[in-house]
């Protein structure tokens, strides 16, 4: 990703934070981690909408969307097991990838971490992809839990995108006990 | 200090649910129910009959449920401990039958209004407490708090039923309901506090898995001060307490709380606050 997609894509990531910080129990329950994958690297570990800058994001190198996945989903579980210590309660996670390229990399593994981990059964986190225009569909659509197939993004419209996932993260942090929540639909998907 | 026949002070109760914020802004109406009665047993004695539910959110009618599920049990549990104050007939297998009584009932209902049973989903906080014995029913989070012989120390009966997430809790309305059931047995007590969840990061520590007495000891020493006898309509105190900023920068969500004392107010303290 390079030229206009990565600056629309940092542009979305500063709608992202914005909309989170006017959400006063988003501020209260939504904690943001971000890595980038071309070497896999943390940028932001877990941290409150206040705590939180958002990155800006540059592209190259390769795509190593499989080591990328496995370590974002350890990085869930350390910080569930944080908050079991802290004996603070939680929300159900969510992990978005966002790419327009093909792992180069091993995804065999990533994939059976994803439909293990998002599925009716274990529940342990909601794993949403994301193909920006070149994405190779058929490799997510792979990874993702077959439950939750993998989403085109309409043009470069990231802001789109980022504002849907801040409401529907507020949607969850507002949701009651039982309550499956009912996600917008996303404006910014082509399918 | 009121004596009921007995010899035991007369109970003194308030209650009141109050709707979340975020239930006002989304439009959605008070889904919490809960209230509590004093009633006589056959030898005179005061039997306290208390429950709260709170309705699922994703429920359409689940504020139906919470009424439903509390007016059953004060109903239900009041008629059986009259009888037997001792509450011996009160058992696991009382409980499994009235769960399996109120499932029946609601699927009655949902079937003459055209909706699923699952639409009336709440969980359950009931209590039962004669002269000498007690009984706590818990489906679903929320909790049933009781004094200790500590005056500021209370402990909790069952912990909240929170599955690995916040959101995720039992209902009574489930096939599972009599299973996951916590049911408690004891000797009576003289205070006791039932909650829904809208208020339990308030008012109980997770870390330690304890209860925050200092969330409770101003409000029961409130309570301690007012008319013997039980109350018939919401507290103005605690709808009001229950409704301020204080509590609301805590949660969104609806909050129910139903008190009961039988405790008399500190010589010194006793005329603070009466006018609540």
């Amino acid at each position: 990703m390079s030229g206009r997609p990565i600056a629309e894509l940092n542009d979305g990531l500063l709608t992202f934070h914005r909309e989170l910080l006017s959400d006063q129990m988003a501020m209260q329950r939504v904690e943001v981690a971000v890595m980038t994958f071309g070497p896999v690297t943390l940028v932001n570990d877990f941290r409150t909408p206040d705590q939180f800058t958002p990155p800006h994001l540059s592209a190259g190198g390769d795509t190593p969307m499989g080591a990328a996945i496995i370590e974002g989903l350890n990085l869930i579980e350390t910080r569930k097991t944080t908050y079991r210590q802290a004996g603070v309660a939680y929300f159900r996670p969510w992990v978005f990838l966002i790419t327009d390229g093909s792992p180069t990399d091993p995804w065999e593994e990533a994939a059976r971490r994803v439909r293990e981990g998002d599925s009716a059964e274990r529940k342990a986190f909601s794993f949403f992809a994301v193909g920006v225009e070149g994405a190779d569909m058929a490799k997510l659509a792979a990874i993702c839990s077959p439950d939750r197939p993998p989403l085109k993004l309409k043009g470069l419209s990231f802001r789109e995108l980022f504002s849907w996932l801040s409401s529907s993260l507020g949607g969850v942090a507002r949701s009651r006990p039982g309550e499956t929540v009912a996600l917008p639909p996303p404006g910014w998907s082509s399918v | 200090m009121v004596l009921g026949l007995n010899g035991r002070a007369a109970w003194r109760t308030a209650y009141a649910s109050v709707i979340g914020t975020a239930h006002l802004k989304s439009g959605a109406p008070c889904q919490d129910a809960g209230r509590c009665t004093v009633i006589l047993a056959a030898d005179g004695s005061e039997i306290l009959v208390a429950a709260a539910s709170d309705g699922a959110g994703s429920a359409a009618r689940s504020e139906i449920g919470a009424d439903l599920a509390v007016e059953a049990f004060i109903a239900e549990f009041g008629a059986v401990a009259r009888d037997d104050p001792t509450l011996s007939r009160i058992d696991r297998g009382f409980v499994t039958g009235w769960i399996a009584r109120f499932q029946e009932a609601l699927a009655a209902r949902a079937s003459a209004e055209g909706c699923a049973p699952s639409d009336f989903a709440c969980t359950l906080l009931g209590a039962v407490v004669t002269a000498s014995d007690a009984v706590y029913l818990q489906i679903g989070d929320g909790a049933i708090i009781v004094g200790t012989e500590e005056p500021d120390r209370y402990a909790w009966i069952a912990w909240p039923q929170h599955g690995e997430y916040a959101n995720v809790t039992n209902f009574v309305t489930e096939a599972h309901a009599a299973e996951v059931a916590e049911f408690e047995k004891g000797p009576a007590i003289d205070e006791l506090a039932l909650f829904t969840d809208g208020i339990e990061r308030l008012v109980l520590d997770s870390a330690s898995r304890s209860v925050h007495a200092p969330a409770f000891l101003p409000v029961f020493a409130w309570l301690r001060t007012t008319n013997p006898g039980c109350a018939v309509a919401p507290s103005e105190a605690l709808t009001a307490y229950l409704g301020s900023a204080h509590v609301n920068a805590r949660t969104d969500d609806d909050k129910t709380l139903v008190m009961a004392t039988r405790r008399s107010a500190a010589p010194h303290g006793a005329q603070d606050g009466s006018g609540a």
